[in-house]
This record gives structure tokens, sequence and C-alpha cells, in this order.
């Protein structure tokens, strides 16, 4: 349960509920007894915690939803510039349904907007759930967020600069002259998107490994095992994420193999806790 | 049944009335394909909603948007005589001054109707393609397609006929009773709400068109009280304003 008050020393959030609090009698009253009447009274000693937590969600869901929408205004003016690149590499854009022109633009503008503020909202979240961490907790999970920040940047790099002028110039060169392109604007948002954004989740892969590892379900023999069915295996989600085509297929299953390896060198140092620090699931320490 | 008209009887009747409405339907359908969908469908181009022409995207696309849009207009042209076989179907269980008070109903009802989609098609729809078209340029050409034109039309008109009947609606709660004109008034700001959101529903998913449906919605509303204050049970015959 989130809500259970675990003794924390690090704790500095102002919003979360004071550690010196005293623990109210925990003995069942008569005839009081059950999950049921337990979940009841756990709600009356915690009710004030409940209350606190339910008010500082409340709070950081305001302040993620206003970064978004600030973050989205300022993308509506990038949004010309991102249609002159589109058009830039397509050649001839279109829109083919009355609204089409008008909401492609607003969805250019939230993608931009959820791209800049998402900094902020990963912010918020950390911040919430920082005082149900235990400082090793909070260790490894900083260290995973860094990573998975650094990975979806260095993803979305890889589509935006390899993966969607590949397999955009190797679509296009099947145009003839008797078949000119007239690319409709929100396919081809769509296709932008597909081909960069699947880069930057799939390059999470080593980070899923990782915690894996961690967790005592895979080691190094594992990874050396499954090297094949891995091989395979990203080949066919490279497949699923990419359109139809073998080019993107090949150029999104190289990095994930790259990734895989990366994984299979790191396993070792993360599979099991170093001297004077409890695994990920051990109990808390009295 | 007492007058010795059995259910097969009444089967028969029904069949005859569903038959009727079909067949009205389907001249009104072949009436609105030659006489209208051109004419429809050719209003706005170059008109003032800056609409510069139309595209098809797939071979068979002119043909089954243009029937799309004769069965929408035919449905619209149809709508009083259905109406009427609606009425005869239910009028032998009707006493004698409903009958006509019903019968009398029809036609205010559909003027209403056509009122809303010709107010939607001449006034709200060059306004609405206007909004939505200045968003192109800068390198975004317009090539609407007529499937997705027709669809817009079709999604935009028939909202505003449907909900122009809301007078019509008043009308009837308010004579049965059901609904009291101090009621309205009082609840005035829960059916702005709801006028708000049923508008959202029934239009394109954007903020301009809601309004757009929303605004003479609020005035039907209050044209609806004043209705309902003369049709009112008891004050019909100078009972005062004390209805409800």
């Amino acid at each position: 349960m989130g809500l259970e008050e675990r003794p924390s020393p690090e704790r500095t959030n102002p919003a979360a509920p004071s550690p010196s609090r005293e623990q109210p009698d925990r003995e069942s009253r008569e005839g009081e007894e059950g999950p049921a009447w337990a979940l009841i009274h756990l709600v009356e000693e915690e009710g004030q915690a409940l209350v606190e937590h339910l008010n500082e969600l409340r709070w950081r869901l305001i302040a993620s939803l206003a970064a978004f929408l600030a973050a989205s205004v300022y993308g509506w003016t990038l949004v010309p510039e991102a249609i002159g690149f589109f058009k830039e590499s397509a050649g001839r854009l279109i829109f083919v349904a009355p609204a089409e022109a008008f909401f492609t633009r607003i969805k250019v503008a939230a993608t931009i907007g959820l791209l800049i503020s998402s900094p902020v909202i990963v912010h918020q979240a950390w911040r919430f759930v920082l005082p149900a961490l235990f400082p090793h907790e909070k260790r490894v999970l900083r260290g995973f967020l860094l990573a998975g920040a650094l990975l979806f940047t260095a993803g979305l790099a890889f589509g935006l600069f390899v993966a969607y002028p590949v397999s955009l110039k190797f679509f296009m060169s099947f145009g003839t002259d008797g078949m000119r392109p007239a690319i409709v604007v929100s396919r081809h948002l769509g296709f932008f998107l597909g081909t960069t954004l699947s880069f930057a989740l799939a390059f999470q892969l080593p980070l899923a490994l990782l915690a894996l590892a961690r967790l005592g379900v895979v080691d190094a023999a594992w990874f050396r095992e499954m090297r094949r069915p891995a091989l395979f295996l990203a080949f066919v989600i490279a497949g699923a994420l990419t359109p139809a085509d073998a080019v993107s297929q090949i150029l999104m299953a190289i990095p994930l193999v790259v990734l895989y390896e990366v994984a299979a060198r790191l396993a070792p140092r993360f599979e099991r806790p170093r001297p004077g620090e409890p695994p990920l699931d051990a109990p808390p320490e009295r | 049944m007492a007058q010795g008209f059995n259910v097969l009887d009444h089967l028969d009747y029904l069949r005859l009335r569903v038959l009727r409405a079909a067949l009205w339907f389907v001249a009104a359908v072949v009436v609105a394909y030659f006489a209208l969908t051109g004419r429809v469908m050719a209003y706005l181009i170059r008109g003032e909603g800056g609409l510069t022409g139309l595209v098809f995207l797939s071979p068979a696309e002119a043909f089954f948007s243009r029937l799309k849009l004769a069965f929408a207009l035919g449905l619209v042209l149809a709508l009083p005589f259905i109406a009427y076989q609606a009425w005869a179907l239910f009028a032998p269980g009707l006493d004698g001054k409903r009958r006509r008070a019903v019968l009398l109903l029809i036609p205010g009802a559909y003027l209403l109707f056509v009122g809303g989609c010709l107010f939607a098609f001449f006034v709200v729809l060059p306004l609405a393609l206007r909004f939505f078209l200045s968003f192109g340029g800068e390198g975004l050409e317009q090539e609407i397609s007529v499937g997705n034109y027709v669809d817009f039309l079709i999604r935009f008109v028939l909202p505003f006929g449907f909900l122009f009947e809301l007078p019509v609606a008043v009308l009837v709660l308010a004579r049965a009773g059901i609904l009291s004109p101090r009621a309205m008034a009082r609840n005035r700001k829960y059916a702005v709400f709801a006028i708000f959101v049923v508008a959202a529903l029934l239009t394109p998913p954007d903020a301009f068109s809601q309004l757009m449906l929303a605004a003479p919605l609020l005035v039907l509303y209050e044209i609806s009280i004043v209705l309902a204050r003369i049709a009112a049970p008891g004050t019909a015959k100078g009972g005062g304003g004390t209805g409800g």
C-alpha cells in the first residue's frame, strides 16, 4: 500500500505527511475484524495522510497540465516550421477533409507541447512518489529515469535523422512521372510519428532488461542463451513497430540488437546487489 | 378489437403505413438525386466559404458520396410525408381534438426542421468552412475530397434541423403538464449546460461549430419558455402567469 508510512531520514518533501506523527493504536476493537475492517481502520488512521496525498496529487496534476498547455501554445508557434519541414521532405502536401488542416496543426502543437513539457511531468510524478521510497530505491529509480530520458532522446534522434529520412526516401522513390506525390498531411504526420516515436520507445529495451536482471529474473547466462531468440524477436518487434517494409524494419532491428548487447554486457553489474545494499524487493529495515 | 378490428388487421394497417412511408422516402431520394445533389454540392465551391474545388480519391467515391447526399436530402424532403404516415398510424387511438392538434403540429415542426437545416447550410456552414480552410496555406494545399466534404456537410447540417425541434418538444411536454414554464426558467443554467453538451456531441469536435449550434439553441430555449407559458394547461384561457 502506498499509504503506509515508511521511516526515512531523507524525506524532504514538505507536502508529505510528517514522519514524527504518532502511530495510533492499531489493535482491533471488539467484533471489528477481517480484511474489510482492517481497511476501514487503515483509512481512519491514515485518513489525514490520504487527504494530503490526494491534495498533493491534485496540485501535481494541475501543474503538469499547465506545463503541457503552456508548452502546446508555444508549440503552436512552431507549427508552420513543422509543416514546412514535412513539405520539404514529402514534396506536395495536401489536406483532403475540411477540418483536417486544423486538427493536424492542433496535433502537431500538442505533440511538441508534450515533448517540451515531459521533463516537468516526469519531475512532478517523481516528486509525488519520492516520500514512499527508500534511499537506495530512490538512487536506483533516479538512475533509471535519467538513463530512460537519455535513451528516449537517443531513440528520437535516431528516428529523426536516420529512420524517418531513409524510409521516406525509400517509399518516395516508387513514384514515377505518371504517379506524382500529393501526400495527405494527417497521414504524413502519422508516418512521421510512427517512425520517430517508435524508436524512442524501442530504445528503452536495455532498461527493461536491466530491471529484470536487477530483480533476479534474468542473469548473464540467460543473456548468452537467449541471444538467438532475441535476434529473432528484435526483427519481429521492429516489424510490428515500423511501417510494413524491410528497410525500416532492418533499420529498427539494428539498434535493438546493439541495445540488447549493451544490456548483456551490463547485466553482470546489475544482477546482484552491491555489498551493503539490500535488493529492490527487500523488506524495510527496522 | 372491440369493433371487430383484430391483431391481424392492425398489422396489415402497420404494413400499409410503413410501406407508404418507405415509398415516399424512395421517391424523395430519387428527386433529390437528380434535382438537388449537383446544386448542393456546387453551392459552396468558389463561394464565400473559400472552397476552391473538390476531388475524388478513389474511383467510386464521387458516385457513392452523391448517393449519400441524395439519401440525406431525401430524408429531409420526405419527412413531412413520413410524419403524416406515422400520424395516420396512431390517429385511430386518439380522440378527435388531439388528432387534429397533432396533425396541425406537423407543418410547424417541419418548418422548424427545414429552417434549422437552411440556417446551418446558408449561414453557419460558410463560416465554418472559412474557419477550417484558413488553416491551409504555408505549403498545405487544399484538395478536399468529395466523400469527406459530403460527410462534413451531413454531420454539420442535420443536427441543426433536429435540434431546432426543441420548441415543438417543449410545446408538447408543456401541454401535457410535464414541463412548466417556471421550472424551465428556474433550471435555465442546467439547460444551458445540457445544450452545450448536446451541441458538442452532435457537431464535429471543435469549439467553433459547437458554439454555432449552441447559440441558436439558447435563443430557441427562451422562445420555448414563452411558448410553454402559452400552452401550459390552465393558462390558455386567461389563467394568469401562475402555471405550474
